[in-house]
């Protein structure tokens, strides 16, 4: 891009560090001269199309500087302050708004911790930072531009918001008028950046200064990270980053102390532990408690303690899947329950009606009697526009604290209520849904051998075929099974928390290719593999995400649950023939991703990843699968496009 | 490459249609012209609905739901799928076998 010669400083600012570049660019020049030379005539301000020059100032070329300054840029310093927080990645597609922060994390700050990651997309690049945190346990930061990046990332931050993930977006702009060149700056740049994603991130600011800066990031990592875990957001001036930093800034960086969680208030915590060891029926409902393995942990101890059935709704892995306490798919149990606990339930009211028939009147399930109990850190944050905070429920006790932080306590108040009688009673009925395990897992294999041989595969067989081979390695599944039955979740041995990452916190489309490269790249380094099993529809959205796995070699393994269309949307409108009295024949119009057939495999190999497919025969999947380890353990992503049943 | 019955164009299915001969091909032929497979799968294994084979609900019961279903199901009405047109669909379903035990699929067994 171009500098306005009326930005001096600017082009100072930048000029010591691209010396070497600018020798062979022989573009228009920031030398006054020339560039007048050589620039059209101004056009008038009614004029809508743009002119060459303004066009090319976001298209073309980058100008040729002139190296006469080595002043420090601001965004060396916003380099310092990322830094500081160990951040390891910075997602982005490159953004011109962003062009003085880019320059400096891969030149003064040696692409390294963090290292620049390439993205397609905007909304990829969030949706890295979703499915890397849920891994990692840390923010990426994303980096987009101005208004049209902030567009593109909205839906991302949308699912990262709704799915308790943090990640720092920043998003570049150029807030001071007088500083943009023409059109295409003006459309990119606002007055308030983000003001489109302020209803689902936790906090944002504007900083002007670097100082500012410094504060704020800190700030947005730490309101991030602290429960409920949130996305946050920053606008980058390019004017912050471009500048030289002022002689009288010192540079100080804030200090991130520790971060704390909330935790229950200990009165409630003391009856809600006399309330748990006197049922006789209690069970807990999970949805995301266990942010991290030591909420994993917790929560087994305490199911272990009390006896109690455990329904994980699998927005994390939050219960190991083939423990006898495990009811995720016996949900019917919550009827006969006295006490139910949530924790970080989004949706509690839903898992104690039901909507029976697609009725618009739910009906209580449980008993009439039954008291209910909530702790979800998402009592601490609620905004107004967005009803992510779903329907109201009538909890006998809601506790706003996270529930991983409360465990702990509670579980020691637990063990203070304890008393031989009770152990004796909780221990006979724990003996009770141990001997019906076997019976439930069973009952599941069976389920699953329907169809076992069909063309196309049965999303059973599909799981199961992956199952064999996967459960040899260190592994982790980075998609969700919603849409394939949820056959890995009730079939596959699950036992620990980073085996599974739930799915789309907002349940927006485009979120599986590059929140699986994120959460491949964070399992990388823990030296296992990663796998994710994408549905075609959401793929399509944003494939990126798989030429960033490539890019960054991520070792992922990709299978194409290819159906050939939005199936849920096919009985969708089917439902709606079936109302008017009209043929169903006709519902795959819009519905269906056939004439031409999409072909996966291409579309990877046309992106630098190995491919195969499509396998429509049960019969090839078990070789391709042996093949696509093998090349992911070598550091090789793999995609394999299987096709499959509808679901 | 083998075809996916998924992959299958509208234009094949009707021919399909025309060409089948028997109630179970013409059953197995309207099955999937119909979508009844989107929910149920292509050999009534169940998917997003309920199994429906091997061992499917008399040729009454199937007629009588299909035009009055309850839940997510949606209703076909006769001019849309005839009763003729439902015995084939449910001779297809009876037609087709049961899935091997379990204790013989080595992969349900990990």
């Amino acid at each position: 891009m171009s500098q306005s010669d009326k930005t001096p400083d600017k082009t100072m600012n930048r000029r010591g560090l691209l010396k070497g570049a600018a020798a062979g660019i022989a573009a228009a020049t920031s030398v006054p001269g020339v560039r007048a030379q050589e620039a059209p005539p101004a056009p008038p301000r009614t004029a809508p199309p743009p002119t060459v020059a303004q066009r090319a100032a976001e298209t073309g070329p980058p100008a040729a500087l002139e190296i006469t300054s080595t002043h420090r840029p601001g965004s060396d310093y916003m380099v310092d302050v990322i830094k500081s927080l160990g951040i390891e990645y910075f997602a982005a597609n490159p953004a011109s708004t962003l062009k003085g922060l880019h320059e400096s994390l891969i030149n003064y700050g040696g692409n390294s911790a963090p290292e620049f990651i390439t993205c397609t997309h905007e909304e990829a690049s969030v949706a890295f930072g979703n499915g890397y945190y849920k891994i990692a346990g840390k923010p990426v930061v994303a980096g987009v531009h101005g208004t049209v990046g902030s567009q593109h990332a909205s839906m991302a931050v949308y699912n990262a918001y709704c799915d308790q993930a943090p990640v720092i977006m920043l998003a570049g702009n150029i807030g001071d008028a007088n500083r943009r060149r023409g059109y295409v700056d003006w459309l990119h740049s606002a007055s308030d950046v983000l003001a489109i994603t302020r209803e689902y991130t936790k906090w944002d600011d504007n900083p002007l200064s670097l100082a500012h800066f410094g504060e704020s990031f800190v700030r947005a990592y730490k309101m991030a990270m602290t429960p409920p875990v949130m996305p946050v957001a920053l606008t980058c001036d390019e004017s912050l980053q471009e500048s030289p930093v002022p002689h009288d800034f010192d540079g100080r960086i804030p200090k991130l102390g520790e971060l704390s969680a909330p935790v229950a208030d200990p009165n409630l915590t003391a009856k809600l532990a006399k309330m748990l060891v006197a049922a006789d029926n209690p069970i807990i409902v999970a949805s995301r408690a266990a942010r991290t393995p030591a909420g994993y942990a917790a929560l087994v101890e305490l199911a272990e303690l009390i006896q109690a059935p455990v329904i994980d709704q699998h927005f994390r892995l939050n219960f190991p899947t083939r423990h006898p306490l495990n009811f995720s798919y016996r949900t019917r149990a919550i009827a006969g329950a006295d006490v139910i606990l949530g924790l970080e339930v989004l949706d509690f009211f839903s898992a104690l009606h039901t909507y029976a028939g697609g009725s618009p009147n739910p009906r209580a399930i449980t008993k009439p009697t039954a008291k209910v109990v909530s702790i979800a850190a998402q009592e601490l944050f609620t905004k107004a526009v967005y009803q992510n905070y779903q329907r109201f429920e009538d909890a006998d006790m809601s506790i706003a604290a996270d529930p991983e932080a409360t465990l702990p306590f509670l579980i020691e108040a637990v063990k203070r209520e304890m008393t031989d009688d009770r152990k004796r009673a909780i221990a006979a009925r724990g003996a009770g849904y141990a001997k019906a395990w076997p019976e439930t897992l069973e009952k599941m294999r069976t389920d699953a051998s329907y169809g076992w041989d069909s063309s196309p595969i049965s999303t059973g067989r599909l799981s199961m075929e992956l199952w064999g081979q996967l459960k040899k390695e260190d592994w982790s599944l980075v998609s969700d099974t919603v849409f394939m039955q949820n056959w890995p979740l009730k079939l596959w041995e699950f036992n620990n928390h980073h085996q599974y990452i739930g799915g789309r916190g907002g349940e927006g489309l485009g979120y599986g290719a590059p929140a699986a490269a994120g959460a491949a790249l964070a399992n990388k380094k823990a030296g296992r593999i990663s796998v994710a099993i994408l549905g075609d529809g959401d793929f399509m959205y944003c494939p990126g995400g798989l030429w960033t796995a490539a890019h960054h070699r991520a070792p992922l393994l990709t299978i194409i649950q290819n159906n050939r269309g939005y199936n849920q949307e096919v009985m969708l409108v089917q439902r709606m023939a079936g109302e008017h009295g009209r043929p169903h024949d006709r519902c795959n119009i819009g519905t269906t991703l056939l004439d031409p057939n999409l072909e996966y495999a291409k579309i990877a190999q046309g992106m630098g990843v190995e491919a195969e497919g499509p396998i429509s025969d049960p019969a090839e999947l078990a070789a391709a699968i042996g093949r696509g380890i093998a090349a992911v353990k070598s550091g090789r992503p793999y995609l394999i496009d299987a096709i499959t049943q509808s679901r | 490459m083998k075809t996916s019955l998924i992959a299958a164009s509208i234009a094949l299915l009707f021919v399909a249609l025309a060409t089948a001969q028997t109630p179970v091909e013409k059953g197995r032929a309207l099955f999937l012209k119909q979508n009844c497979f989107r929910c149920h799968g292509t050999q009534g294994q169940g998917t997003a609905g309920p199994r429906l084979a091997p061992n499917p609900p008399s040729t009454e019961a199937l007629i009588k739901y299909v035009r009055k279903p309850a839940g997510a199901m949606p209703a076909y009405c006769e001019k849309c799928v005839s009763d003729e047109e439902l015995t084939d669909i449910r001779a297809y379903l009876a037609s087709i076998p049961p899935p091997p035990p379990v204790k013989d699929i080595p992969l349900l067994n990990e």
